[in-house]
């Protein structure tokens, strides 16, 4: 039946209405996102969300792939603390008073996922790549399916039980946040040095001669391929079926989900008005409007506004729900899988305040025994030293949970030092940030990494303090040294030293050769960058599995060479 | 492996013929006419190296370019100029790990009075380069007397060259600015030194350089002595207004310097850094870098060899 009326106003009819499991018969003619229609009411929700949504998904895109340190860390660390995840995570660890948690949670708890519409990077990136799909291929309908309310809540019982046991260790493969910025950091962010670096001619040539090329970004290694596969899926995932990953495998859409359920205002179907006509099928993303029941699933739905704007009849609502004013007509499958879920909320809610009270000093005392670390220097492995965590993680195991991997201070480390760990850390501490001395080594004057964490598991030390901080400690085999086995002066190891726990010794035929103060080293790496000596360095830090302190050195002022009146010379 | 080393052997010296031949002929063309050549003459050969103390850096410096015939004797009008102070750490420039900004600054000024075409700064620094960049003031500094700061960390600007008159370097991936620009000001910072025992002015110039890890592999103080038969410097300021005296390079706080107001200029950078060696207190024969350039001909260890003219403002 070809529905009159209002199609004349409208655009061509189009759709079939009541036959939903029949496709178009023909490709359809009109875009398909809807025209920004202001004159309804909540007309102008989708044109605020988009652009709302092109302004985060710039910004976060900015922050990951800046290699040029114009991003000032503090706008990085406001971003990331944004994200529902982080801001827990912070919060675990007193790092933070989670307060974007809290609002997340409670404007889910008000609106519905509004979190996935306007702040997830990661929903932001889907849409993207949903709308550059419907450009390439326009206009493929997503039908309504069914909640995979099995997956959903598998996957996320198992996030939740990995949240409690491991903290960021277990969250970190499904945060969304976490996924996002992995991409932008690992692969976006060496095609934009690429580009920048391309262009630099062209941008000196039109004038603006600050511009400056910088190193390739590129980190070869296991952690790049697991985020190569993931995002690739992920974006797979977002052109075949756009919201499919937030509505059965993101955790933090599952949780926001269950909220969002019993949000106090939802968009909903009006049986009355809604002729079937499909047209919201369209646009929605999620797949979660049932023209059969007349049903909206809200814990599904993104909150993309679509339909709002494109049911002809106005048919879809944005409405006050309260709470126990009996529904027409309860269907009965919600129902049942509402009260699981009411189940698996409680249980979450449990464990979220226990999570917050005991499980991080329980986990403390399991964790150190069963790391893959071995504790710093009594047991030196010549082949492969023990990996050494930025400064501020404290502990490697207390890092390893904080952390989502998020990729946000790797990417602000001004020397590239922070790489992305591959086994280092043990197979768990994949993609986790390490001190990659063979490529570069910590700034003393610098606490970047610190200043950009969004979770806590990298604590903004002050200056003063990093300083102090002893990540690890030097360790040198002199018979490999170029001054002991060739003879010739180098020491270029006690050169790079902020502290001088690396220092010059007299040697043989007026030579010098490196000695060590290790009281005084903090495990900077710098000598061991500046070793010429190969394929196994002469120095080299070995990371301590706990930090600890290095000793405070105290200068005297120097003593002026025999300077007369005149000239020593 | 083999014929990838021939083959950037085979282009490199092609390469470096093409490039250098000319520039060895301009200068000694260049040589003949200035003021300073007319000096050395008249002591017998003998480097001039002027050492002014007990003023200001800008004051000094000007005083001592007086003595040479003036910045003009140098920098010819049109010319390109490439200074190269020590910007090699992100330390302040009380810290006196870097050349004094203020240095720098005047030099760029007076390159500019003499009519050069422009003025280049750089460095290939040993901390992240932005930071030493800003921190030790020379990049605002030099950018506010009208210099270009270039990055010294862009490898894209290396070009391999080979250095036939090098005894263990024979060749290296040199900072373009370096090859090109007519005039070359050496502008270091005199300092104790791990291994090269002093870096001034010889030293300074492994900052034009790529790999400065194949020096330390190799022999650091002949690896110094060696670049240096590719391009000598035109000039050489050393800033040794608060040497470091311990420490060195790098340093660890300002109680490593020691305030000696001086400033040591020449065309003999070999020369001039056997002053710096005395200043510190260290015998210059005994530093293989300085006996090694001084073997290759490149300047004069030997101060008893060297026209010294000390000045003393106050």
């Amino acid at each position: 039946m070809i529905k009159p009326g209002l199609s004349s106003a409208g655009p061509a009819p189009r759709g079939q209405a009541e036959t939903l499991a029949a496709p178009p018969q023909q490709p359809h003619p009109v875009e398909c996102t809807p025209a920004p229609c202001l004159g309804r009411p909540w007309g102008w929700v989708r044109p605020l969300r988009v652009a709302l949504g092109v302004l985060v998904l710039a910004a976060f895109g900015l922050i990951f792939t800046d290699a040029w340190e114009r991003v000032p860390p503090d706008v990085a660390r406001f971003l990331g603390s944004t994200q529902l995840i982080p801001s827990l995570l912070a919060w675990v660890a007193g790092a933070g008073l989670g307060l974007a948690a809290l609002l997340i949670l409670g404007a889910t708890w008000m609106f519905g996922r509004a979190y996935c519409a306007v702040l997830c990077p990661l929903g932001l990136l889907q849409d993207a790549v949903w709308r550059l799909r419907q450009w390439i291929r326009p206009c493929k309908r997503l039908p309504f399916a069914p909640e995979a309310t099995g997956l959903r809540w598998t996957v996320f019982g198992l996030c939740a039980l990995g949240a409690i046991l491991t903290g960021g260790l277990a969250l970190a493969w499904l945060d969304p946040y976490s996924l996002f910025g992995r991409a932008a950091a690992y692969l976006l962010r060496p095609l934009a040095v690429w580009l920048g670096n391309t262009l630099t001619p062209l941008l000196h040539a039109v004038g603006w001669s600050d511009w400056y090329r910088v190193e390739s970004a590129w980190h070869w290694g296991m952690a790049t391929a697991v985020v190569l596969v993931m995002s690739i899926a992920i974006v797979a995932l977002a052109a075949w079926r756009g919201r499919l990953y937030c509505n059965t495998i993101c955790p933090v859409g599952t949780l926001l989900g269950w909220l969002a359920r019993r949000a106090r205002w939802r968009l909903r179907l009006s049986p009355g008005l809604c002729r079937k006509c499909g047209e919201c099928l369209e646009v929605c993303k999620a797949q979660c409007i049932d023209l059969r029941r007349q049903e909206l699933d809200f814990s599904r739905c993104v909150l993309c506004f679509n339909c709002l704007g494109i049911c002809p009849e106005r048919g879809v609502h944005f409405e006050l729900a309260w709470r126990r004013r009996a529904r027409p007509s309860p269907p009965v499958e919600p129902a049942t899988c509402q009260g699981s879920s009411r189940r698996h909320f409680l249980l979450l809610l449990l464990a979220l305040i226990g999570w917050k009270g005991w499980a991080p000093s329980a986990l403390r005392a399991a964790g150190t025994s069963s790391r893959p670390v071995s504790a710093g220097v009594s047991a030196p492995v010549p082949e492969k030293p023990p990996p050494v965590s930025p400064p501020g993680s404290r502990r490697v195991d207390r890092f390893l949970r904080q952390c989502t991997a998020c990729g946000l201070c790797v990417t602000a480390c001004p020397t590239r030092v922070l790489q992305p760990a591959d086994f280092e850390y043990g197979p768990a501490g994949l993609m986790r940030p390490r001190m990659d001395y063979q490529r570069a080594y910590c700034n003393y004057e610098c606490r970047r990494c610190g200043e950009v964490c969004p979770t806590g598991a990298i604590l903004p030390l002050p200056l003063e303090e990093k300083k102090l901080t002893k990540i690890g400690e030097v360790v040198l085999t002199l018979e490999l040294c170029v001054v002991v086995a060739q003879g010739t002066d180098c020491v270029a190891c006690s050169e790079h030293c902020p502290t001088q726990a690396v220092f010059p010794k007299p040697y043989k035929d007026h030579l010098r050769v490196p000695e060590i103060n290790p009281a005084l080293c903090i495990g900077c790496g710098a000598c061991e960058f500046a070793c010429p000596v190969r394929p196994v360095r002469a120095i080299r830090v070995h990371g301590w599995a706990e930090h600890g302190r290095a000793e405070k050195w105290v200068d005297t002022p120097a003593t002026p060479p025999a300077l007369g009146e005149d000239f020593p010379f | 492996m083999k014929t990838r080393r021939e083959f950037l052997k085979t282009t490199v010296s092609a390469g470096a013929v093409l490039s250098l031949a000319g520039w060895e002929r301009l200068f000694a063309a260049e040589a003949v006419a200035t003021p300073q050549a007319t000096t050395r003459r008249a002591n017998g050969e003998r480097p001039v190296l002027v050492a002014v103390r007990d003023g200001e850096r800008a004051a000094m410096l000007d005083r001592a370019m007086a003595e040479l015939g003036g910045m003009g004797a140098f920098v010819k009008r049109g010319q390109t100029v490439v200074i190269k102070p020590n910007i090699g750490w992100d330390v302040p420039p009380e810290r006196g790990a870097n050349t004094h900004p203020e240095l720098v600054a005047r030099i760029i000024e007076l390159c500019f009075e003499a009519g050069a075409k422009s003025v280049s700064v750089f460095d290939n620094t040993v901390d992240q380069w932005r930071r030493a960049y800003e921190t030790s003031g020379i990049e605002p500094a030099a950018k506010k007397a009208g210099a270009t700061i270039v990055n010294g960390k862009d490898e894209s600007l290396y070009r391999n060259v080979s250095i036939p008159g090098g005894v263990k370097l024979r060749e290296a991936k040199v900072h373009q600015l370096y090859l090109e620009a007519d005039v070359i000001i050496n502008v270091p910072v005199l300092k104790t030194h791990g291994g090269g025992v002093i870096t001034a002015c010889l030293k300074n110039l492994m900052g034009v350089v790529w790999d400065r890890r194949y020096y330390h592999a190799t022999d650091l103080h002949q690896c110094i002595a060696d670049f240096v038969t590719l391009r000598k410097p035109h000039l050489n300021i050393v800033d040794a207004y608060h040497p470091m005296v311990r420490n060195g390079p790098r340093g660890r706080s300002v109680e490593d310097c020691v305030q000696m107001r001086t400033l040591l200029v020449s065309t003999d950078g070999v020369a001039a850094d056997a002053a710096g060696a005395r200043m510190l207190n260290l015998d210059p024969a005994s530093i293989r870098h300085l006996t090694a350039a001084t073997e290759l001909g490149l300047g004069q260890v030997n101060l008893d060899e060297v026209d010294v003219r000390r000045i003393k403002l106050s």
